[in-house]
């Protein structure tokens, strides 16, 4: 074994150190390297990520489009279901004026020659007692031959059912403009139990005579509100109402001022015993064209119109039915937001 | 184990014993790595281990207290090198209650391929606590030394008390309290 001595022990440290260092710069390089690769793969990581990012964002974006599409489908198959029943419902009454009319000019025809003949009768040119005998004779067979009693009651029969059907028309145009009506025209203070009353009224030809109507009113402050829509809202839950009841009906119209956590509002129920809502069907009746009604006789556009206009007035709508015992709706118009649309 | 324990031990040797001597010992030693150890590295614990054991004759001590000279030592080390985990502590047990969940497991973190002793503090009262040593290396001297270390560095008068839960020492309760 050699001797160590300081110099030997110097040499042979200054070999170590040597060894270590080459050791640690080694390993310094394979270091750098891995955190180059890693760097890389990070590098590229991220642009595989944006890439998916970009992707995803076209998915999103043809999603958008494809939704708005839908949307845009729906809408038109809405429109177009809109405009199937309006135009049955309009067809029928037009159906059935067309045909009327017809009737009517055909008997006009028949009418004409007894016109003439009792124009004639009448007229100043005949003196001879013996030819206006003979006259009104003709004229009594002339309206025997073409049944002119029948003819007169039939006209006037026909002529009601023309009117009642151009009604029916007016009817459901004014519900369709309804949807569309600029909103902000007839805003005004209006008397909540004067617009019932009215409503009524305007209905009186429809409710059945053994259907009763029974007020149970308040005193109201006016309301700001938009005076057509809401009558246009209250005559489609009273002619619901109307139409839920076979015999025996009443209907109960009662409007009440609350106050809730400050806020006063304006409470209008609409009550029936008619048939009442199977308990199931109450969460679709305010769809649009959902009605139990016979095909050609409501659009079911009634209750969802209801809903737009009270929504619009930011009140609320409730049901409450009992099968076979009758239906009460509950509009709530609060005056609070009523005020401040005032101020705008 | 991480080069800087190793590090640590040459310089260790240098300090106590002079190069001579510990060149002798290296050259005796005939190790793999030659002892050319750098901080960065990782090398075999074993060699650790043998070189203890050789030093042992030229330190005229037991193996023992070696380890638990190069303990103290080893602290020094690691304390000027990581300088930010005794920084603002002004006790030994503020120190040891961050051993597992910070020191450690940050080193841990770091140098995925070492595996530090779980060291588990638990303190019984205001100068007295136990240290729950844990490793598969059993080296509950050099552990001793470090916890010496640390009463050195916070100028703290330490009563060490130690207690093997098995014979092989790879688990050991040390029960430590402050004098003064
Ligand atoms: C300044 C803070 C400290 C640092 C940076 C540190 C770091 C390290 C590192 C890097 C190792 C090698 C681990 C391996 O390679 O698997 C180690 C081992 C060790 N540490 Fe710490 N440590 C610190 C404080 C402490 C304290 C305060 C104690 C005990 C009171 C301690 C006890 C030990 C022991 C006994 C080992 C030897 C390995 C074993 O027993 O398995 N350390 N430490
Ligand atoms: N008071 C009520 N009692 C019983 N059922 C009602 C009442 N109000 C509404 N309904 C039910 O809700 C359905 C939808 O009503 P909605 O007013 O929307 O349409 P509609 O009355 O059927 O048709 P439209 O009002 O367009 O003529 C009705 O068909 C009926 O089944
Ligand atoms: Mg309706």
């Amino acid at each position: 074994m050699i001797k160590m001595t300081n110099s030997t022990a110097l040499a042979a440290k200054l070999v170590r150190e040597q060894i270590a260092r080459k050791q640690a710069e080694t390993l310094l390089e394979e270091k750098s390297l891995a955190l180059f690769k890693a760097n890389q793969e990070l590098h590229n990581r991220a642009l595989e990520l944006a890439d998916q990012n970009q992707q995803l964002k076209l998915k999103v974006e043809e999603l958008d489009h494809t939704h708005a599409e839908l949307a845009q489908s729906e809408k038109m198959a809405a429109i177009g279901m809109l405009v199937a029943s309006v135009a049955h419902e309009i067809n029928n009454p037009i159906g059935f004026i067309t045909s009327n009319l017809e009737l009517l000019s055909e008997y006009r025809k028949h009418c004409d020659g007894i016109l003439k003949l009792q124009e004639e009768i009448t007229s100043r040119h005949i003196t001879s007692d013996q030819t206006r005998v003979e006259l009104i004779q003709r004229l009594d067979n002339m309206k025997k031959e073409v049944d002119f009693d029948y003819i007169q009651d039939e006209t006037a029969s026909l002529l009601e059912d023309c009117c009642l059907g151009a009604n029916r028309i007016r009817n459901i145009v004014t519900d369709l403009m309804s949807f569309t009506h600029a909103k902000d025209l007839d805003w005004q203070l209006i008397d909540v139990n004067e617009l019932l009353q009215k409503t009524v009224k305007l209905a009186f030809n429809e409710i059945k005579f053994q259907t009763d109507i029974r007020w149970d009113l308040a005193n109201l402050d006016f309301i700001y509100a938009s005076g057509g829509r809401l009558g246009q809202a209250f005559l489609n839950l009273l002619m619901n109402a109307v139409h839920s009841i076979e015999h025996d009906g009443l209907i109960i119209l009662r409007t009440r001022m609350i106050e809730e956590k400050g806020e006063k509002s304006v409470v209008i129920d609409i009550s029936d015993n008619g048939h009442g809502i199977p308990e199931k069907d109450l969460a679709l009746i305010f769809e649009p064209f959902y009605t139990t009604k016979k095909k050609g006789k409501g659009t079911g556009l009634g209750l969802h119109m209801v809903e737009h206009v009270v929504q619009d007035h930011s009140g609320k709508i409730e049901v409450k039915s009992t099968l076979d015992k009758g239906t009460r709706f509950r509009v709530t118009l609060p005056y609070k937001d009523i005020n401040r649309m005032q101020l705008n | 184990m991480k080069g800087i324990v190793f590090t640590s031990f040459i310089s260790f040797l240098e300090n106590e014993l002079g190069l001579i001597e510990t060149e002798s010992i290296i050259i005796k030693a005939d190790l793999n790595s030659a002892c050319a150890y750098t901080t960065v590295g990782s090398y075999d614990f074993k060699e650790l281990l043998h070189l203890i054991l050789l030093s042992s004759q030229s330190f005229k001590i037991t193996p023992k207290h070696v380890s638990q000279r190069f303990g103290s030592y080893l602290f020094t080390t690691l304390t000027s090198s990581s300088p930010q985990y005794v920084k603002n502590k002004h006790s030994c047990f503020e120190l040891f209650e961050t051993i597992n969940n910070v020191i450690h497991m940050e080193v841990k973190s770091i140098y995925p391929e070492t595996t530090p002793p779980r060291v588990h503090f638990k303190r019984i009262s205001s100068s007295a606590a136990t240290l729950h040593y844990q490793s598969h290396r059993c080296l509950g001297d050099v552990m001793y030394g470090v916890i010496e270390g640390a009463g050195n560095y916070f100028n703290e008068k330490l009563l060490i008390e130690r207690n093997r839960l098995n014979k092989k020492g790879s688990e050991e309760v040390f029960t430590v309290i402050i004098l003064q």
